[in-house]
């Protein structure tokens, strides 16, 4: 039975474990809640048993059908991959939980099949290994996250559901086009075949900025960005924190994926855009978001404000001595737990109220002191304030900031950080005080609150594992005593 | 001008055309039309563009065995 179970290909098991729960959920609607929730749980299994073979292999690679690359598929993983799926897992669970008394029966039979769908496309694309099966994850993924953002039918959701899937469909064709001409040029689709032919000729150099130019509108990178916060704040909470939490890291990884492997080395006029645009992200998403008068739009444009942290990684990560992986997944996976904690809270508030102005939130701290400490911790996170993970992954961008000697990018992470504090401060601010025409509440179920509550103090628990983290993402560095990153030579 | 430059030439052309309109036009039918378009500007890189690396891969024309 150990055998089994520690030979078994449990990357397969996770990608084929969602795909059958989403048929058996959309053929027997009836049982999908249940058997939605056991899939969801059931991935997070597959997940601690593929990471259980990397920590023993180092790497986890599979050839679908014994056919090898580059004539079939292969699925791949290592610790930035495992990491990635971590974080769907844990994040998915938590958000199915409270998608479990949130939805109306009419809504559930269309949610849980396609949110299962979307889970199977999401593990898929964190597993792929050549840019072509990128591709087509990626649209997989994109397509599920339309159709749940336009869930509810609702005049606002259908519109926004509708520009975002255009603006989609645009990023995918780009990042297409971009291996299409990489694989003219270097005659493999393969990422490690890729990474040995790439050279800086003109083909390159035009698959780079394409493909960075689509998977960066896919990330809402600052200009790109119009289609986010009206789909996320117009789509049911769940399907928010989904959105948010999870889609955008999606594109965000692959990105990642591609500087690491193929462009890292000839690339610097470009990471150096990318984190002009970063930093333009922070500022104007979080002066936005200030701005807002009801809460999910608010949350939506801090998601843009994090996105831009994410990519302030490309500028600092040629000389970053190796930990560039390391500072992008854990910002990535904090910002997971604290956002969808902060689009679950604010669903509990519109349940609660039966609206979303922030202005009205009538002595919410009294009627659901579990949803506000929900938020107020997840924007303990969002702020960057010790002990969070945010502040792990603000600190290490920080620290790299500051060692490169680039004090703009310093400024601007200090400076978003306080204006994060406003408006974190203003939610909770008005959550204290009664509003003009006092309302009754409307009761919220006890698991909506938990699942928030609990995402929440995730991400708080998340900046007080910083060393295991490391661990599982980088074996060679090791966080010391005094909170610095060093690389432990392995003899 | 070869006949691989040609093509990716005119593949170019019809995705930056279908960019355009895409970004241009308000009417929702020509926004999907222009998708359409701009996947079929993509197609046309589906060739075989010779080049010294693909043409290092020796084409088997027997099987093996």
């Amino acid at each position: 039975m150990e055998a089994i179970l520690a030979n078994a290909d449990w990357g397969v098991i996770v990608i084929l474990l969602p795909l059958t729960g989403g048929i058996v959920c959309f053929l027997w609607p009836s049982v999908s809640k249940t058997t939605g929730l056991i899939t969801v749980a059931a991935v997070v299994l597959a997940v601690a048993g593929l990471g259980r073979q990397i920590m023993e292999h180092g790497t986890y690679r599979h050839t679908i059908g014994g056919w090898g690359a580059p004539l079939g598929i292969d699925l791949f993983a290592d610790g930035l991959s495992l990491f990635m799926l971590i974080m769907t897992a844990l994040v998915g669970l938590g958000i199915s939980c409270y998608a479990r008394s949130y939805f109306n029966p009419r809504d559930a039979v269309w949610f849980w099949p396609v949110w299962l769908f979307l889970l199977a496309a999401l593990n898929a694309l964190f597993l792929a290994a050549d840019i072509f099966n990128l591709y087509v994850t990626l649209e997989l993924t994109g397509l599920a996250a339309v159709t749940l953002t336009a869930l509810t039918g609702r005049i606002d959701a259908l519109s926004s559901a509708m520009r975002y899937l255009l603006a989609m469909l645009a990023g995918s064709l780009a990042y297409l086009l971009g291996v299409a001409l990489l694989y003219h040029d270097s005659g493999s689709v393969d990422i490690a075949t890729l990474a040995q032919r790439i050279e800086p000729n003109a083909t390159v150099w035009a698959a780079l900025g394409l493909m960075s130019a689509g998977l960066a509108l896919k990330t809402a990178l600052f200009p790109l960005s119009f289609w986010l916060p009206p789909a996320h704040a117009s789509a049911p909470a769940p399907v928010s924190a989904l959105l948010s939490a999870l889609v955008v890291k999606a594109s965000f990884y692959i990105l990642l994926r591609l500087w690491l492997e193929l462009f890292a080395d000839f690339a610097e006029g470009v990471s150096a855009l990318l984190g002009l645009l970063g930093a333009a992200a922070i500022l104007w998403g979080s002066l936005q978001a200030l701005r807002q008068t009801r809460i999910k739009l608010l949350v939506a444009y801090s998601t843009l404000a994090q996105i831009g942290y994410l990519f302030l990684v490309y500028p600092l990560a040629s000389a970053s001595n190796g930990l560039a992986a390391g500072m992008a997944t854990y910002l990535a996976f904090s910002h997971a737990l604290a956002k969808s904690a902060m689009f679950l809270a604010a669903g509990n508030l519109m349940r609660f109220g039966g609206h979303d102005r922030i202005a009205d939130l009538d002595r919410a701290v009294q009627r659901l002191p579990l949803t506000v400490s929900a938020f107020a911790l997840a924007g303990v996170s969002i702020m960057g304030l010790p002990p969070s993970g945010g502040f792990t992954g603000k600190w290490l961008l920080l620290d790299a900031a500051m060692s490169q000697g680039r004090w703009d990018l310093a400024a601007v992470m200090i400076i978003g950080g306080l204006l994060a504090a406003g408006y974190i401060f203003k939610v909770l601010g008005y959550a204290f005080m009664q509003a003009k025409e006092p309302h009754d509440a409307r009761a919220v179920p006890a698991g909506m609150e938990w699942a928030a509550l609990l995402l929440a103090a995730g991400s708080i628990l998340l900046g007080l594992m910083a060393s295991e983290i490391f661990a599982l993402i980088h074996p060679d560095l090791v966080v010391n005593a005094g909170g610095a990153v060093e690389r432990v030579w392995t003899a | 001008m070869s006949h691989a430059f040609a093509y990716a030439l005119v593949g170019a052309g019809l995705f930056l055309l279908g960019l355009y309109a895409l970004v241009a036009y308000a009417h929702l039918l020509r926004k999907i039309l222009a998708l359409n378009i701009m996947g079929s500007g993509v197609f046309w890189y589906s060739w075989r563009w010779p080049n010294a690396q693909a043409m290092r891969r020796p084409i088997r024309y027997r099987m093996p065995w």
